[in-house]
């Protein structure tokens, strides 16, 4: 089960992924910049292949969302359509929202409110 | 501190009224009423786009447009930071201006520094805002400089 001991208390997003019954969650806590993508890259990615049948981004408590992480959003959909995974975002608040509403992406994804609703599809 | 060899500064800035234009001085000096320096470090790049998220709530934007001025001030930094040379400075400057804010961010570049316009980043720097431009008529400094306004349209 990965979690985020090898993140330290300074780094400026947590991720801390939960597994089970198929569904991984991957929740997020902080700021998806230039600086944090990378390592946000490599857990999303160890996620998709483990070939989850729902890969869950919680993003409620994301406070920044910059274009690096619109780039691995898109590229994780696409990944996840390649294995068969369906991906869903859950993200109510402007810090997401709008960065992806004022790109044009907002209708790529499948977007919940809640962790629970995600589950459920 | 980064001053121009000589030798290297006999191709001047175009002037214009812009605020974005480099004037005579280069694009390293460019009086804006707020500029924040920091380190061409991208761990400091947050810091810079709260300044400029707290200058445009300050001026009364609305909260989208808030937010797209912090992407777009995150994304042009971004973009600099990893063109800059060893140990110099990313400069952002900020000009508010009946309803809408300029900001001219740059970072003291070598002579081949290019800034691509066909990435992901620009498109999105560019959907953003209501103008933005590549600043490099200075061949010691690349900068970009985009506009805001403070409610979209």
């Amino acid at each position: 089960m990965a979690t985020d001991d090898d993140l330290t208390a300074e780094d400026p997003l947590g991720v801390d992924v939960q597994r089970s019954n198929g569904a991984s969650v991957i929740r997020l806590a902080g700021e998806i910049d230039m600086l944090t993508t990378p390592a946000l890259r490599a857990k999303v990615n160890e996620e998709l292949q483990g070939k989850p049948t729902v890969l869950v981004l919680d993003m409620l408590s994301v406070e920044f969302l910059g274009s690096s992480g619109l780039a691995l959003l898109v590229e994780a959909l696409d990944e996840s359509r390649n294995r068969d995974v369906a991906l869903r975002l859950v993200a109510n608040s402007r810090p997401v929202s709008r960065p992806l509403q004022a790109t044009g992406l907002t209708d790529l994804f499948a977007l919940y409110p809640s962790v629970e609703a995600a589950l459920a599809g | 501190m980064q001053t121009p060899e000589p030798q290297q500064r006999d191709r001047t800035s175009t002037a214009t009224s812009d605020p974005g234009a480099a004037g005579s001085a280069g694009l390293a000096e460019t009086p804006t009423p707020v500029e924040v320096r920091v380190h061409a470090d991208p761990a400091l790049i947050p810091s810079v786009r709260a300044v400029a998220a707290d200058l445009a709530a300050r001026a009364d934007f609305d909260l989208d447009a808030v937010s797209d001025l912090r992407m777009a001030v995150d994304e042009a930094c971004s973009a600099l930071v990893p063109l800059a040379r060893e140990g110099g400075q990313l400069r952002c400057g900020f000009v508010m201006s009946e309803g809408r804010i300029d900001v001219i961010c740059r970072v003291p570049v070598r002579h081949e520094a290019t800034l691509r316009q066909d990435t992901f980043g620009w498109r999105v720097l560019t959907t953003l805002t209501d103008d933005a431009e590549v600043l490099d008529a200075d061949p010691e400094w690349l900068g970009i400089h985009l506009r805001k306004q403070r409610l979209n349209p």
